[in-house]
């Protein structure tokens, strides 16, 4: 099931900022491992669904991953050969707003050296650069 | 027993965002000192100083004894790291607090916790050992007070919990946690099935909208939420859709 909301105040919202850094959600607070956003985008549910997968195949069913982004903000598209107008564009997907510092997985239970391999196959399906850290 | 590590301090009198800006650029982080017994004073130490000391300890629980030179606070004060900020993306340093403590004072803090060996339902069973519990809570005098509380955790299997109950501390120190608190567990893999069921693919179903009036299974089948008109409204409605295709 790919992540979303189950239920939203609105259909379609507007784009919001993605301006500075992440000040909440920065540091290793569940597992022992984790991987952390350099760079501020939109993840989509596609994108961490993909890194989900990766992770939980890397690990081969040990450890425990955790998600620490969830994509809230609907995007909305037009249809192809569209004119303008008309109104907003219907919900094509959502997005999780990603700015440097956020942590966006973490890994415990499992070696420093899986979770090197395991993150960095994950950070391959993502569009920013991220770095491997450590529970502080 | 948590060693005492010297560290200088001098007193600031500057506060606010731009004097603390300054104070970083010339290696500088800025610090607090409060305490039970304690005004709190803005002090201010040197950043390779203050990261040699975290780098030595376990974690940031270090017992220091703070040297102020100047102001109001100036001599020496035995002091626990309360909180430390870092930068979230460089990870530099950016604030200190530091909170008084007496040596002849019992304290309340906060201790790592640590699993030791590695427990038969992780070796055998294929097990997962959950840590549920970081930090223990603890009250102990600045001279007992431990880096790290390890515990055993080779009898464990899959299924089996260790509470803080059963957890001895160090002499002199009395854990302050529920005794029915769980600190580690051991839980089994997750199997083949489970794994797959969460990893579905499911179509991307739209989310329920609050307050929204419930549409007709026929426009519902339809995919597309069109505004559904009143009967005083119709006239309006007439209007172009939102959504209309060309």
């Amino acid at each position: 099931m790919p992540l979303m909301p189950k239920r939203v105040k609105h259909r379609k919202a507007q784009r919001g900022s993605r301006a500075g850094t992440a000040w909440r959600g920065t540091t290793v607070a569940f597992g022992e491992y984790g991987l952390q956003a350099l760079e501020r985008a939109w993840i989509t549910t596609t994108q961490i669904e993909a890194c989900r997968v990766a992770l939980s195949r890397s690990m081969k069913r040990r450890g425990k991953l955790w998600i620490r982004i969830f994509p809230d903000l609907p995007v909305t598209a037009r249809p192809p050969e569209t004119r303008m107008g008309h109104g907003k564009g219907a919900p094509v997907t959502w997005v999780a707003v990603v700015k440097p510092g956020r942590m966006l997985f973490e890994l415990g239970g499992v070696s420093e050296a899986l979770a090197r391999e395991s993150f960095r196959l994950a950070a391959a399906k993502l569009p920013i650069r991220t770095r491997f850290v450590e529970r502080r | 027993m948590a060693k005492q590590i010297l560290l200088k301090a001098v007193a600031r009198s500057g506060a606010g965002k731009s004097q603390v800006k300054k104070l970083r650029r010339q290696g500088m982080v800025p610090a607090v000192i409060y305490g039970p017994h304690t005004t709190p004073r803005n002090l201010a130490v040197r950043a390779f100083d203050l990261d040699r000391v975290l780098q030595s300890a376990t974690g940031e629980n270090v017992l220091v004894s703070l040297q102020v030179e100047g102001g109001e606070a100036a001599g020496s004060h035995l002091a626990l790291i309360q909180e430390v900020q870092h930068h979230p993306v460089n990870d530099s340093l950016l604030h200190v607090d530091f909170r008084e403590v007496s040596a002849t004072e019992k304290m309340r803090t906060a201790v790592p916790v640590r699993p030791v060996g590695e427990a038969a339902g992780v070796k055998t069973g294929g097990g997962i050992l959950e840590m549920l519990v970081r930090e223990l809570r603890v009250e102990c005098l600045p001279a007992d007070l431990p880096d790290v509380i390890e515990v055993n955790v080779e009898r464990l299997q899959v299924g089996q919990s260790i509470h803080v109950g059963e957890i001895t501390p160090p002499p002199g120190v009395t854990l302050l946690d529920d005794k029915d608190q769980p600190v580690f567990l051991v839980v089994a893999p997750i199997t083949e099935e489970e794994e797959a069921a969460i990893g579905q693919p499911a179509e991307m179903a739209e989310p329920e909208v609050i307050g929204a009036k419930k549409e007709e299974p026929a426009a519902a089948a339809e995919g597309e939420k069109k505004p559904e008109a009143k009967p005083k409204e119709a006239a309006k409605a007439e209007a172009p859709k939102p959504e209309a295709k060309k």
